[in-house]
């Protein structure tokens, strides 16, 4: 086991070494604007524009341009300055974190709560009423796009706009640390509409999944030893039927903390999704490596976490 | 009985699958000895069988004498012509002349094609029987001499029975009229009823076809009925070679004999319980065999030099070889089988 | 002396899409205290099925059960699902076909077993534990306690189907019902295993009922056989009267057309005609009528009752030919 998780974290430092460069290669042979023009204003001089590029080291090769970067990050962990407005990246990117944060944790317990109990529902009564629904529901809530069910959320219930206005509207989130209440009631649309789509596709995952799990041989087995139902359901079948569940929730929840754009977008949240979609439209180049960093950081840390929670739930894997 | 003109002839072959292990580099730090220096030659006409328990190699050696893998020693001998390292498309030639039948008659068919066209493949691949009417005649045939209703050509395989499915898969095999036949457990798949019903239809169309037969199998009974000559395989090696007759009348080996004496037959005076020998433990593992002869670990019979010197094949006192210092004697033998003592 | 085990009439139907199942139709059988029933049939025979519905394992909304299973005097089959828990693992115990898949792979097998022990006795865990290291001891598993912390993918086919049977053994069954247990195992892994399930038996009593497709399985362990096919019961016998004199014509087929080790080797096998039948539009009459060779006019039109062969014989046989006309070549 310890030899397996060595592996994985070698493969973690690898990874991200891995995406750092491919984003500077990116950024550096297809830029979309030059940064150098962007940073020195409006109409600018060519000479303007070439002691800026001196300045901010746009000069030099690419491999020196990397290494610098590199360097800055790993001793100094210094993500560089804006090429908008000079404000340190880290600076920028660790005040949004708090609240992409939020978003993600709250809206992944939701779903994994929901997801999970409906599918399991589902996966026990097959082919009833409440089965045919639930999975029905379930794909409504896939098929729905998370801006359109945004909007239409805020048009049913947001306080300044909605037709039973019951719960704060977009443009409301206020810091944990600032105004706990008002803090969770801003976030509790955001969290329902961010976990709907992926609520319903757990509780069909997780259905699927157990509904097979059920016929196996095993689940014979445990039943013909006299088990109670729930004993085979729960601790026989949903632990083996829970394992490309927990796969599929780091990989999303990596993802989502490496910021909701559309969710955030529509709810005004500041998470780091408009950080990162705002510094794209800018070419604003450390402040888009610092956001893409940090996504691939999540990423690859969640899959760690999960790969290492699915060695221990099957000790098949450990042998790799 | 074959040496003169052999259809294959097999010298010293291997076949390790190499164990790898490491953090960032795979390195190899064992292999699994599937296949460890197996002789045999095949003639013209034979029913050959190879037999032995899960782990022996037999299905392995099946596949190497197709070269549906390559062998990583010793050499593979087909018609004369060595084939044992030939490119994919040197072996083009080869596969019309040699084939197979395999053991799942639900796997082995893919699910989307119709029977026809299955049994048709071999002839496109081969590009034969050029015009589709022509392909559709000679299936028509295939599936007549097999035993199936030609009109069910355009059938798909779920819509057939085990037994019927393993016939699609002998038509699909002898569809280009072919030199060999390796038939790998064709019947283990199936109903008790329906084996009866594939055994002779192999035999039938060996004798019609004269063709070579390979037929590798974990049933003693099948393999007795169906084989001239019989080679019984542990852990990647030949450990007795004989005549069927001599092989299942008068073991040599003492794993002959204890296999022998393992299988439950339908008469409950010769129980199997009585008769065998005290074998215990299971196979070990093809990646670290014993060292000396591969059996002594499980042998009644082993002394100090079984575990330091690996036993060749010699021929013993009735014609067959068998690879062991202390083979058994014909009473042992006796002892062992499920014969009613006269 | 009243039986253990008295099935009678066991019918079970299942709706499907297809149409309906007749998976078992009309069985009856008695297993005697520590004697051993074997059940011979192929697939479809409904050999399965009917030791499944006696553990109360096929109640599901599309299946119909009819008959009684008196266990110990009290029918199983219309006692409450409560009740059959209470029963199954304790009293009557299974063990299945594939033992890789029979046991979870994602628990050590200490871990199975303790479960399996703790579900019917108020013991602590350290003496199930105990238990557990001792009833793999009994199946001939040595370093019983090292064994205890490791998973069914480590072992052996052989050794799973040992753990297996401690499993099921493990409280004591007055029955054991063993499915197809070593079709899935080598030949020499074979021999071992019943020979281990023979003396465990004779060493604790227990009543069994082997189900398997295999004549001479049977013939190594079985003090009675039933011969299933398409759900009935064709021939029921003590095992050394079924081999020296089988009458229905399938159970002669099946002995005919299999090669044996134990005759000289034969010119040609004689395989049955035909293919299992559908077991949604089974045949009308005798099920057997359009595979025999001795069929005739009443065959396809009355079902034959199982009956003696001979008068106050143990012999039973579902067939309309005349009892010297069976024993006939045809």
């Amino acid at each position: 086991m310890i030899r397996y998780i060595l592996r994985r974290l070698l493969w973690v430092v690898f990874l991200l070494f891995a995406v750092s460069l491919i984003t500077f290669i990116i950024f550096y042979l297809l830029p979309s604007a030059d940064p150098a023009a962007l940073r020195a204003g409006r109409q600018p001089s060519p000479s303007l524009v070439e002691t800026i590029r001196q300045q901010l080291g746009l000069d030099q090769p690419w491999y020196v341009q990397y290494g610098r970067y590199m360097k800055n990050l790993i001793f100094h962990f210094d993500f560089g300055f804006s090429y908008q407005n000079g404000v340190p990246v880290r600076q920028l990117i660790f005040s949004r974190l708090p609240a992409s944060i939020s978003l993600a944790a709250g809206a992944a317990v939701l779903w994994l709560v929901v997801g999970i109990s409906v599918g399991i529902i589902a996966a026990i009564r097959p082919r009833t009423k409440l089965d045919r629904a639930s999975m029905g529901l379930a794909l409504v809530g896939i098929s729905a796009p998370v801006y359109w069910l945004g909007l239409v959320a805020l048009y049913l219930f947001s306080a300044d706009i909605g037709l039973f206005p019951i719960l704060p509207g977009a443009n409301s989130y206020v810091p944990l640390s600032e105004d706990p209440f008002a803090w969770f009631t801003s976030l509790i649309m955001p969290w329902f509409v961010l976990a709907i789509s992926f609520a319903a596709f757990y509780s069909r995952l997780l259905r699927g999944n157990l509904t097979e799990v059920l016929s196996e041989d095993y689940i014979r087995t445990a039943r013909a030893k006299g088990l109670s139902e729930r004993r085979v359901v729960f601790r026989h079948g949903l632990r083996s039927a829970i394992t490309p569940i927990v796969t599929i929730f780091g990989l999303d929840l990596g993802i989502l903390l490496g910021g909701a754009i559309l969710t955030e977008t529509v709810f005004n949240i500041p998470g780091i999704g408009r950080l990162s979609y705002s510094s794209i439209v800018r070419s604003d180049l450390p402040v888009i490596q610092g956001t893409v960093l940090l996504g691939a950081f999540f990423i690859v840390f969640a899959n760690l976490i999960v790969d290492i929670v699915y060695a221990y739930l099957d000790p098949r894997v450990r042998y790799e | 009985m074959s040496a003169a003109d052999p259809l294959i002839e097999v010298r010293d072959l291997q076949m390790h699958f190499p164990l790898q292990r490491g953090i960032i580099f795979q390195r190899q730090y064992g292999a699994v000895r599937a296949v460890d220096g197996v002789s045999f030659s095949v003639g013209r006409g034979e029913t050959f069988g190879l037999v032995g328990e899960s782990g022996c190699g037999k299905s392995t050696t099946g596949r190497l004498l197709l070269r549906l893998l390559e062998p990583t020693g010793g050499q593979l001998f087909f018609e004369g012509e060595e084939i044992t390292h030939l490119g994919r498309r040197q072996l083009a030639p080869l596969r019309r002349d040699a084939q197979m039948v395999f053991q799942d008659p639900y796997s082995s068919l893919n699910p989307r094609k119709t029977v026809g066209s299955i049994i048709a493949e071999p002839f496109v691949i081969h590009r034969l029987a050029r015009s589709a009417d022509e392909r559709r005649n000679e299936v028509r045939d295939l599936m007549d001499r097999v035993g199936l209703n030609p009109e069910h050509y355009n059938r798909y395989p779920h819509q057939f029975s085990g037994g019927q499915r393993q016939r699609i898969g002998v038509a699909r095999a002898i569809a280009l009229k072919p030199k060999l036949l390796v038939a790998d457990e064709p019947v283990s798949a199936l109903d008790v009823s329906i084996q009866a019903q594939i055994i002779n239809l192999l035999a039938d169309l060996q004798r019609d076809l004269g063709l070579t037969l390979v037929f590798i199998a974990h049933d003693l009974s099948v393999v007795r009925h169906m084989c001239d000559r019989i080679a019984v395989m542990y852990l990647g090696k030949i450990v007795e070679l004989a005549a069927s007759e001599q092989c299942f009348a008068a073991p040599r080996h003492p794993y002959t004999g204890a296999l022998l004496a393992s299988v439950p037959v339908p008469d409950p005076s010769l129980r199997a319980i009585d008769r065998r020998p005290a074998l215990t433990g299971d196979v070990p593992s093809p990646s670290a065999p014993p060292p000396g002869c591969r059996f002594h670990p499980r042998c009644g019979k082993a002394q100090a030099l079984c575990a330091s010197d690996e036993p060749q094949l010699k021929a013993q006192d009735n014609g067959s070889l068998a690879a062991c210092h202390f083979p058994l004697n014909a009473a042992e033998a006796a002892a062992m089988l499920p014969r009613r003592s006269s | 002396m009243s039986a253990l085990l008295s099935v009678r009439d066991l019918v079970v139907n299942f709706e499907t899409e297809d149409g309906v199942v007749h998976a078992v139709e009309g069985i009856s059988y008695d297993v005697e205290a520590g004697k051993t029933l074997g059940i011979v049939g192929e697939s479809g025979s409904g050999k399965t099925v009917g030791t499944l519905t006696i553990m109360g394992l096929t109640r599901a909304n599309n299946t119909k059960i009819s008959g009684q299973a008196l266990f110990d005097g009290s029918d199983l089959l219309s006692a409450s699902e409560q009740q059959m828990r209470a029963i199954r693992g304790d009293q009557i115990s299974m063990i299945f076909q594939d033992p890789l898949s029979s046991l979870h792979p994602f628990f050590t097998i200490g871990a199975q077993l303790i479960e399996a022990i703790q579900a019917h006795r108020s013991v602590s865990k350290a003496a199930a534990r105990d238990r557990a290291a001792e009833l793999l001891t009994m199946v001939g598993l040595s370093d019983a306690s090292d064994r205890l912390s490791q998973y069914p993918h480590e072992f052996s086919g052989g050794m799973r189907q040992r753990v297996m049977i401690a499993m099921a053994l493990s409280n004591d069954p007055r029955l054991l019902i063993a499915d197809e247990p070593t079709t899935a195992l080598d030949v020499t892994v074979q021999a071992q295993i019943l020979e281990l399930i023979a003396d465990l038996q004779r060493l604790s009593g227990t009543a069994m009922i082997i189900i398997t497709h295999d004549l001479g399985v049977v013939a190594e362990v079985a003090d009675q056989i039933a011969v299933m096919y398409a759900g009935r019961i064709v021939e029921q016998a003590p095992v050394a009267e079924l081999f020296a004199n089988p009458q229905h014509p399938y159970t002669r087929g099946l002995l005919a057309s299999i090669p044996r080790l134990d005759r000289d080797r034969s010119s040609g096998l004689e395989p049955i005609a035909g293919r299992p039948p559908s077991l949604v539009a089974p045949p009308t009459g005798c099920a057997f009528h359009p595979r025999c060779a001795r069929a005739f006019g009443r065959c396809s039109a009355e079902l034959p009752p199982l009956e003696p062969a001979a008068p106050a014989s143990a012999h039973l046989v579902a067939c309309l030919l005349d009892p010297a006309a069976r024993s006939r070549p045809a």
